[in-house]
């Protein structure tokens, strides 16, 4: 099973995701033409932001999907093809009820504010054996298409590792330093702060 | 994105087999970090990222949902034109740069303080002290040349809000007026220069139009103080270019001899290291060569191949795959488009990477303080960098590979030799049969091919298809810099190519001329003129033509294409020719599409001004599409067949 996952400690918050999920949802597929067209093609994930680390905030397609729970009219829908929950617009009756069940707030508002809008899982992208644009597009790796159950493990050694590197120093090392961003968070840290 | 498979009939074997090599060698080359590279930012590719200060840095959603201003209000279009600017200023810097090095050796010269080093064009040098308002009967050539250069000083330290000297001496009246007119007129280059850095800092300038003069302003700068200074001052210096046949390509490596590429802009360098390498032949015959071969890289490349028919080796693109030949001794560089790549490369193969400006440096380079008062000593310690180079080169085994890949380019077109070409023609009126050929309908019209060879479009040879496409419609070509080294290697200025693309009017003008001047063939199709400083050269011949018309340049059927352009030198020559009232077509896109102002500036507002527009096309077609509009459109406004 293959998902976008997520390491906090590579985000820059550089919003290369949002502009190139934009992008590849747009009628031209060009940057410099998608500027132009009408309506914007709104990106489907947002990168949030807090003092201590950057979030890209992304409908995780859940197994057990409370927005595909929830929905009164059965417009959304789990597609077995490409594993993506997934909107139909046409059935969609834009009572909002997915924005609000939605765990991460990965459910907006379409650009008319007429019907729920989110990720598709970039559907079109995965049949013609691309990953999905975030993934593909991001600088740092702080998205990745990955399985899964991969992901997991690698995060449990890092874990391992982490303590292991904690109790040989007596702890010294925090669980943000020595990323690339460690500085950048310290400073985030200290002006949340004031 | 994976371009590596993507073949076109014009790709360079020779790419193609170094390509290769690098591959199995584990070199990594500009292709390879290109591909990781993408897709490249979003908010860059707009122009809509900011980072003049430290509240951002600020990026603007070009969606219109998210952040619409910067952090201080700076609106895109705000954003867009300080970003521009400020590329501008690095261009122009790098073109004033370059010229004022030259005048101040031409100070030197007349001094008698840079003693390997003369004056070789008193013709021209007399002709631009008329030019200048300086005395010229009865007095030595030394003393011309020192007022020559201090004309040319005197604009750098301006402070009396005069114009420049050179733009004085060198712009048409017709042109001057129309600059005076928009308020284009500069003074002092470096003022401007620093007005620029200072009005795109924090808080200052926030009117896009004004930024956008400034621009214009800057291109100015580029061209007169930049550009035109440095060719001019060159050709007194080393000599005006005259028509010769070359050979290009990976095979003006020589196996068995000491290979010295000289890879940079300007020839005060590389004409000394060309010269104590036949020098110092016997120290290379002793180490076992047979002598010291020169080939020229990049824009030197041209500066070399125009006077004195060195060989013209390839161009910036292909800088790492020289080196991965295995066949050079010695890369000496001077300045600008030097991949910061190179030293790691050359290590790998024995290569002494020489560095010798004092700002332009490499931590794995070796640098030899290259000064004009002792070119003689310096240039023979680079020269024998190369033979003690070859010599552990060939003790430590390693087997250069030279793709046996050749082509011929006639070069050498100033707008001298040029004249004096037509001059077999019609030796009165040597533009005539030029004009003649316009006006009839014969070239539809002449299309400047100038500027670099971007990565990102070299696998879809954009410059080669390009030229085809505007050969087949008439259009005469004429070339400068890096895209020369793309089109002679792809063979386009030959006689041959004139029977191969030419359209059959373009073709029946140029045999006439080629037969007329005593070649025996037609003339090539695509003219070299240069390097891209020598862009002054393509703005010489327009300025001629169109005081012979009189009319102004802008009502010319012309227009300028920098087809792949990297360097920020592209941005200001591309201002100057916006200046100028003529079309450029620029590909990869400027980053300028997140500005609507700009927009609307650069391909409404502007024509209607003074005839500057520019076109964006990214592929082969639409460029070549866009030229002939507007090339048609120029005929007819000038009420000249169109068909």
């Amino acid at each position: 099973m293959r998902r976008v996952v997520y390491d906090p400690l590579k985000c820059t918050a550089c919003k290369t995701c949002e502009l190139q999920c934009s992008v590849s949802h747009s009628r031209s597929k060009d940057l410099l033409a998608a500027i132009f067209e009408s309506p914007p093609p709104l990106p489907r994930l947002s990168v949030a932001w807090t003092p201590a680390v950057n979030v890209p905030v992304r409908c995780a397609h859940c197994e057990t999907a409370p927005c595909l729970l929830g929905c009164p009219v059965g417009a959304i829908r789990r597609d077995q093809g490409c594993d993506a929950v997934l909107i139909d617009e046409d059935r969609c009756i834009g009572c909002f009820s997915c924005v609000f069940l939605c765990p991460y707030g990965a459910v907006r508002l379409s650009f008319d504010r007429k019907r729920a809008y989110k990720c598709d899982g970039c559907a079109d992208r995965i049949v013609e054996g691309l990953e999905p644009a975030c993934a593909a597009s991001c600088p740092t790796g702080a998205l990745a298409w990955r399985e899964v159950e991969e992901a997991a493990r690698e995060k449990t050694a890092l874990t391992a590792a982490r303590d292991a590197a904690a109790l040989a120093r007596g702890g010294e090392l925090a669980a943000g330093e020595g990323s690339p961003l460690g500085t950048i968070l310290k400073m985030r840290e200290e002006m949340a702060r004031g | 994105m994976d371009k590596t498979m993507d073949r076109t009939a014009y790709t360079n074997p020779g790419d193609i087999e170094i390509a290769r090599k690098a591959a199995d060698e584990t070199i990594e080359l500009v292709t390879d970090r290109l591909r990781k590279m993408m897709p490249e930012c979003g908010f860059g590719e707009l122009g809509t990222c900011c980072v003049m200060c430290y509240m951002g840095p600020c990026r603007i959603d070009p969606f219109g949902q998210g952040t619409r201003t910067g952090v201080c209000g700076a609106t895109p279009d705000v954003i867009v034109a300080r970003n521009f600017l400020r590329s501008a200023t690095g261009g122009a810097s790098s073109h004033a740069g370059h010229a004022r090095e030259l005048a101040i050796l031409l100070l030197e010269i007349a001094e008698g303080k840079a003693p390997g080093y003369k004056i070789r064009e008193e013709g021209k040098l007399l002709s631009l002290a008329g030019k200048l308002g300086v005395p010229v009967d009865g007095r030595p050539v030394n003393a011309v040349a020192a007022d020559v250069a201090r004309k040319a000083i005197e604009d750098f330290g301006r402070q009396d809000g005069k114009p420049m000297n050179w733009i004085r001496a060198r712009a048409s009246r017709t042109e001057y007026e129309k600059w005076e007119r928009l308020g284009l007129i500069v003074s002092n280059p470096h003022n401007e220069i620093e007005t620029a850095m200072h009005r795109t800092s924090m808080g200052n300038d926030a009117d896009p139009l004004n930024l956008w003069v400034a621009t214009l302003r800057m291109g100015m700068v580029d061209n007169f103080a930049g550009l035109m200074l440095a060719t001019d001052l060159s050709d007194v210096i080393f000599g005006i270019p005259t028509p010769k046949v070359v050979t290009a390509n990976y095979s003006v490596l020589k196996e068995g001899e000491v290979n010295i590429a000289c890879h940079g802009h300007n020839p005060i360098l590389a004409s000394k290291v060309a010269e104590w390498a036949d020098r110092l032949e016997g120290e290379a015959k002793a180490a076992g060569a047979g002598r010291v071969n020169v080939v020229g890289i990049c824009c030197i490349g041209n500066e070399l191949v125009m006077r004195y028919g060195i060989p013209y080796a390839g161009h910036e693109a292909q800088t790492e795959l020289f080196l991965v030949t295995g066949a050079v001794d010695a890369m000496v560089v001077d300045m600008q488009c030097v991949m910061p790549s190179l030293p790691a490369i050359a290590k790998c193969y024995k290569t002494r990477f020489i560095t010798t400006v004092p700002f332009v440096r490499h931590p794995e380079a070796i640098h030899v303080d290259f000064r004009p008062e002792a070119a003689d000593e310096r240039a023979q310690e680079i020269v024998r960098h190369a033979i003690a180079a070859y010599k552990e080169r060939k003790a430590a085994g390693i087997r250069p590979r030279i793709p046996d890949v050749s082509s011929k380019l006639l070069t050498g077109i100033s707008v001298e030799s040029l004249v004096s070409v037509l001059s077999a023609v019609d030796a009165k009126d040597p533009l005539k049969p030029v004009i003649d050929a316009i006006a009839a309908g014969d070239i539809l019209g002449a299309v400047g091919m100038v500027g670099c060879p971007n990565p990102k479009l070299r696998d879809g040879a954009m410059s080669e298809k390009m030229a085809e496409g505007l050969l087949r419609n008439n259009v005469l070509i004429v070339t400068t810099g890096c895209v020369n080294h793309i089109l002679a290697q792809g063979g386009f200025l030959t006689s041959a190519a004139t029977e191969k693309y030419a359209g059959p009017r373009l073709r029946k003008v140029l045999t006439a001329i080629g037969h007329a001047a005593g070649l025996g063939a037609p003339l090539p199709p695509v003219l070299h003129m240069g390097s891209c400083v020598d862009n002054s050269r393509i703005y010489d011949l327009l300025a001629a033509l169109a005081g012979k018309l009189g009319v102004e340049i802008s009502r010319l059927p012309v227009a300028g294409s920098a087809p792949e352009f990297i360097t920020e030198k592209a941005i200001s020559i591309g201002s100057f020719f916006l200046a100028a009232g003529i079309l450029v077509h620029l590909a990869p896109a400027p980053r300028v599409f997140g500005s609507p102002f700009a927009v609307s500036l650069l391909t409404e507002k502007l024509p209607g001004l003074n005839g500057g527009k520019v076109l964006v096309a990214a592929t082969p077609d639409a460029a070549v599409a866009g030229i002939l509009a507007h090339l048609r459109e120029k005929r007819r406004a000038l009420g000249l067949p169109v068909a």
